[in-house]
Order: C-alpha cells, then sequence, then structure tokens
C-alpha cells in the first residue's frame, strides 16, 4: 500500500517525531513494506469474534496510606528543575 | 575447572558447604568478565564493588551458621531495561542515557533479599526492539561462539553473558521472543513465562499486554531456580497472577512417558532453515525413544501472528513510549523553540531509528480512519489465535517447535531491512499473544553453532515445561558447553 509523504507528515506530527524531509523516502518504503505484511489480516474472515476480556478484572489493594516517593528522589533525574518542580518552557501564551 | 564454569546449583551447594565462599564465586565471574568481555560486549553497566559487598554478606550469613535464602550468593546479571535503584538503566537508548531510577523493580528487590550479587547490566536492543542487538545505541555484543555474528535480541546481552560464563544467571524480558531467541542462537536455556506468572512492576514498559521478565541460565534446573524466585503474585503489577505454587527446582523429574507431544506443522514449514529444521525433529525422535508420543497438530492462521503482533505491540509501544517527553527524565534537547518543540526535539533525538519507526507504526495503526481496519482486527486475531491454540491442546500435553528459523547470523546482515529482521521472531511472537508460557533448550549444533528448540505449554504449565526439558537434557547431555575465547 502506498504510503505518501502527507501520511507520514500527519502520523509524525502525531507521535511528536521530526522527520527530515531527506529520510521520508527511506521511512515511507519501509512503512509501506511493514503495513503491507500486516494488512494480510484484512483477508481474514474475523466475523463473529469480540474482543472478550470478561476473564480479565480489576484487582485492587487494600486502600492504606503509605509514603510516597521523597520529593528529592523524584527530581533527581529531571533534565532541569527549580524549587522543587520540574522546570519547562512556557506553556501558555501571552 | 573454573568456577565459572559450574552451575549456579553447583555453586550454591559449594557455598552452603562452605567449600567455597561466596567472594570467590563472584570473583571468579568478574574475573572472567575482566578476561572476555572486551570480545563479547554484553555489559553496558558492571557493578564490581556492590556485587563484592553482597558476596561478603552472603559469607557473614555462612559464618554466623544462618539459614540461607534461595541463590544466596549466586551472581546475576540484568537486562539493562529493568529498573535498578541508585544505578543507570539505559534501555540502550540515548533516550534513557542518564536515568538513574528511584526505586527497584520487584524482580530486583528478590533478587536482593535472596543476597544474589549483581554483577551488571546488560545490553539490548534499543527499548527492547529488535532480534540481534544492533540497535543499542551504544555498543554491538558478540555470539561468544563466533564473534562475527549476533547474539539475538533484544536480550542478547543476557544470552551473551550467560553463554560466554561471565554470569550463572540473568534476567531478560520476551515481548515476542526476546528471551526466546537468542537464547535459541546461544544455546543456553531462556523461559518465557505465562503472562502474569512474573511481575513486571519495573520494566521498562514496551508492549504492556505482552510482555515477561524471564530467567536466562546455562542448565534446566538453574532456569528453574531463578523461576522459583523471580514467579509470584505482587500488589504493585496488577496484571500478576494471583495464584500460589510449590518451587518447581526442588522436584524435577525425568519422566516423559505417555507424554503428548505436538508438532505444529505451521511451524516447520517455510522460513525455517533445512538444518534447523532437521535438528528439531531429531529431539522429536529422541523424546519418542523416551517413551513421549509424537502428535501432529494444526495451528491454523499461525500466518497471521507475525502482522497481529506488529500491530498490537507497536500501538502499545507507541503509547508507552509517549511518557518520554524531555520533561521529567531522560534526555532533553538543547535547543528547542517553547514546550511542543522541546517535545519533538527531544523525542527525534534520543529516540533510535528502530524505534522511531515502531512509533510511527503505532501510530499509524491506532490513528483515525485506521483503527478498525488494523488494530481492532489484531485484537479479534488475538482472541482467534487462543482459540486455535486452545484447540490444538485438546490433542497435546506441549507442543515442540524451532525457537529460532535460522543459526545466528552475522552482524551487519539484516541490519538494513527490517521485514527480514522482524521474520527472525516468526517462531516466537505466537506466544505472547496467546499469554502461554514458552521453555527453550539447547538441542545440538546446526553449521558448528548452538541450536535451540522450543517447548510450548498450556497457561501456567512452567512446572510440566521444566520437566519436560530436564527429561531430554539429562538422557541426552545435550547443553552448554564452554566456549573458547
Amino acid at each position: 500500500m502506498k504510503i505518501t509523504h502527507d501520511e507520514i507528515r500527519h502520523v509524525a506530527r502525531l507521535a511528536r517525531i521530526e522527520i527530515p524531509e531527506e529520510q521520508f523516502d527511506k521511512l515511507a518504503q519501509d512503512m509501506e513494506s511493514i503495513v503491507d505484511m500486516v494488512a494480510q489480516l484484512q483477508q481474514v474472515d474475523l466475523s463473529g469474534l469480540s474482543v472478550n476480556l470478561a476473564e480479565q478484572s480489576n484487582i485492587f489493594r487494600e486502600d492504606v496510606p503509605t509514603p510516597s516517593m521523597p520529593r528529592e528522589a523524584v527530581l533527581q533525574n529531571a533534565p532541569a528543575r527549580e524549587a522543587g518542580c520540574v522546570l519547562v518552557p512556557r506553556v501558555m501564551e501571552e | 575447572m573454573e568456577l565459572y564454569e559450574k552451575m549456579g546449583y553447583e555453586l550454591q551447594e559449594l557455598i552452603v558447604k562452605k567449600e567455597v565462599s561466596a567472594r570467590e564465586v563472584t570473583d571468579s565471574f568478574l574475573s572472567r568478565i575482566d578476561a572476555v568481555e572486551g570480545k563479547v560486549k554484553s555489559f553496558l553497566t558492571l557493578l564490581p564493588d556492590s556485587a563484592r559487598a553482597q558476596a561478603d554478606e552472603v559469607d557473614a550469613l555462612v559464618a554466623r551458621g544462618e539459614q540461607l535464602p534461595p541463590l544466596a550468593g549466586l551472581p546475576i546479571a540484568i537486562k539493562d531495561n529493568i529498573c535498578t535503584e541508585g544505578v543507570l538503566t539505559t534501555c540502550a537508548s540515548k533516550m534513557l542515557y542518564n536515568f538513574v531510577p528511584p526505586y527497584d523493580a520487584t524482580v530486583i528487590t528478590r533478587m536482593k533479599q535472596s543476597h544474589m550479587p549483581i554483577l551488571g547490566k546488560t545490553n539490548l536492543d534499543e527499548f527492547a526492539m529488535g532480534s540481534s542487538c544492533e540497535n543499542s545505541a551504544f555498543q554491538k555484543t558478540r555470539n561468544p561462539y563466533d564473534l562475527n555474528r549476533v547474539p539475538g535480541g533484544s536480550s542478547g546481552g543476557s544470552a551473551a553473558a550467560v553463554a560466554a560464563a561471565q554470569a550463572p544467571f540473568a534476567v531478560g524480558s520476551d515481548t515476542g521472543g526476546s528471551i526466546r531467541q537468542p537464547a535459541c542462537i546461544t544455546g543456553i536455556v531462556g523461559l518465557k513465562p505465562s503472562y502474569g506468572a512474573v511481575s513486571r512492576y519495573g520494566l521498562v514498559a514496551f508492549g504492556s499486554s505482552l510482555d515477561q521478565i524471564g530467567p536466562m541460565t546455562r542448565c534446566v534446573r538453574d532456569n528453574a531456580m531463578l523461576f522459583d524466585l523471580l514467579a509470584g503474585p505482587d500488589e504493585m503489577d496488577s496484571t500478576s497472577a494471583r495464584i500460589s505454587r510449590k518451587p518447581i527446582a526442588p522436584d524435577l523429574k525425568v519422566d516423559v512417558k505417555g507424554l503428548r507431544i505436538g508438532l505444529p506443522k505451521e511451524f516447520f514449514g517455510e522460513g525455517i532453515d533445512p538444518g534447523v529444521r532437521a535438528c528439531i525433529m531429531e529431539a522429536a525422535q529422541q523424546y519418542q525413544r523416551m517413551g513421549a508420543q509424537l502428535v501432529e497438530v494444526e495451528l491454523p492462521f499461525a500466518q497471521y501472528a507475525l502482522p497481529t503482533y506488529y500491530i498490537v505491540s507497536s500501538a502499545e509501544a507507541s503509547s508507552n513510549l509517549a511518557r518520554f517527553d524531555g520533561v521529567k527524565y531522560g534526555y532533553r534537547s538543547e535547543h528547542y523553540d517553547g514546550l511542543i518543540d522541546l517535545y519533538f526535539k527531544s523525542r527525534s533525538e534520543g529516540f533510535g531509528p528502530e524505534v522511531r519507526r515502531r512509533i510511527m507504526l503505532g501510530t499509524y495503526v491506532l490513528a483515525s480512519g485506521y483503527y478498525d481496519a488494523y488494530y481492532k482486527r489484531a485484537q479479534l486475531m488475538r482472541v482467534k489465535l487462543k482459540q486455535v491454540y486452545d484447540e490444538a491442546f485438546e490433542h497435546c500435553d506441549v507442543m515442540l517447535t524451532p525457537a529460532s528459523p535460522t543459526v545466528a547470523f552475522r552482524l551487519g546482515e539484516k541490519e538494513s531491512d527490517p521485514l527480514a529482521m522482524y521474520l527472525s521472531d516468526i517462531c516466537t511472537v505466537s506466544i505472547n499473544m496467546v499469554e502461554l508460557p514458552a521453555l527453550v533448550l539447547p538441542c545440538g549444533t546446526v553449521e558448528g553453532l548452538p541450536m535451540g528448540m522450543q517447548l510450548i505449554g498450556r497457561k501456567f504449565s512452567e512446572e510440566l515445561l521444566y520437566n519436560v526439558a530436564y527429561s531430554f537434557e539429562q538422557a541426552t547431555g545435550l547443553g552448554w558447553t564452554c566456549p573458547k575465547l
């Protein structure tokens, strides 16, 4: 199945991944061969089946308060932080 | 014979009988690592100091005459997508090049409670996506039996470490074959447990409905010992099975009389190397000579397992990997213009080509307009495959199949063709789709290279799988041999 540059651009935007224009052809080609492979599923008659989740059920634990991880331990991996918070660029536009 | 050549259960006996100290055992593996790591490149991080300290604690327990927990003093290597408190956990990705988890995975907690010295963190394909370890952002691990060949993947570092006698025990993770395919082509024993048998808490998620952590060792008994330690319910993982079971390793039996071994013909057809097929059939005949009954079984729709797998696993991966955004941990790009651009730049620079490809595929099959055609159909096919396996297990007790379609391939051979690489998993992916346990063990050599076979069981039938594997190992004497490095 043909995958267009527009589709690559659209999917990349959804996935928050930048693809340089010069890689579009190779990626489209790779995606086409993979999509052709997975498209085999469309030839199969799967009528009468339903995704049955009955055998799975929610598992709850007792609602007992326990200490959270210390703030410092959680923040130690943040690429930038300030005043006990993760630092990010301005979120709201002015 | 060097200590590092001995099996884990033999080392345990030596430690308990005070013939060898735990420190000597750990030192033996650390010096083996020093000697061969330059060639094999199994490890991303080595932890000699903390491993020795853990061994010393075991020796202190022995000196005080205290009862040792199971596997005490037996060293282990950990795939680098399993979180270890205070120790780098990179997933072999630039995205997590500096990530130091503030907590331990449940399997790590259990190892520490048992005083197992952790030797280091092993290499993998980035985020466990790959079948050769070549997708690592940091290094390419080699097959210890031929350094020009791959160790398989994605748990190739753990497989190579065990095969090269750098560690008697290792853990890997298996989403579509990542424990079994490398175990198969490095000639060791590896188990993909039933979904839910081992806690996934602290395993960096790839395909959450498929992922399992499992043991990798040089013999069946060691494998069962480690499984006994790792398996069991965990309240930190709501998908872990609430079942209790008795330990398997102490009661391993040699007995396959009357056992019905299914040979699914779909696993022996096109794409399987004739030498591999002959090797697996020879193992089947061995079982027959031991009193088992061979039964041909059918797995219709098996040819759709691979496409189904790539839809489900990529869709789950694209969701799971959305958390890597350059904000809370991991890589953040140095140059960006605003918050949205920070996401774009950090993700594009942090993920390697295969991970980007799978995120793209996963996003594509989940995108509006394609969801019904791909993802929903894949979910239905998964239900169908479960029915197919259930029906086949009405005619047999276990199934015997190849675990890899070929022997270990050469580095670079499949690197530029993603589809050819995906076909390496053709024998293994369906098992994750249907949540069953599967064990790989050595069954000979093909073209002078190690080859293993796969035993598949009903859900939670690990005990039977271990007994069937143990019976073969004991009867044939086939198994791990120390590579010349």
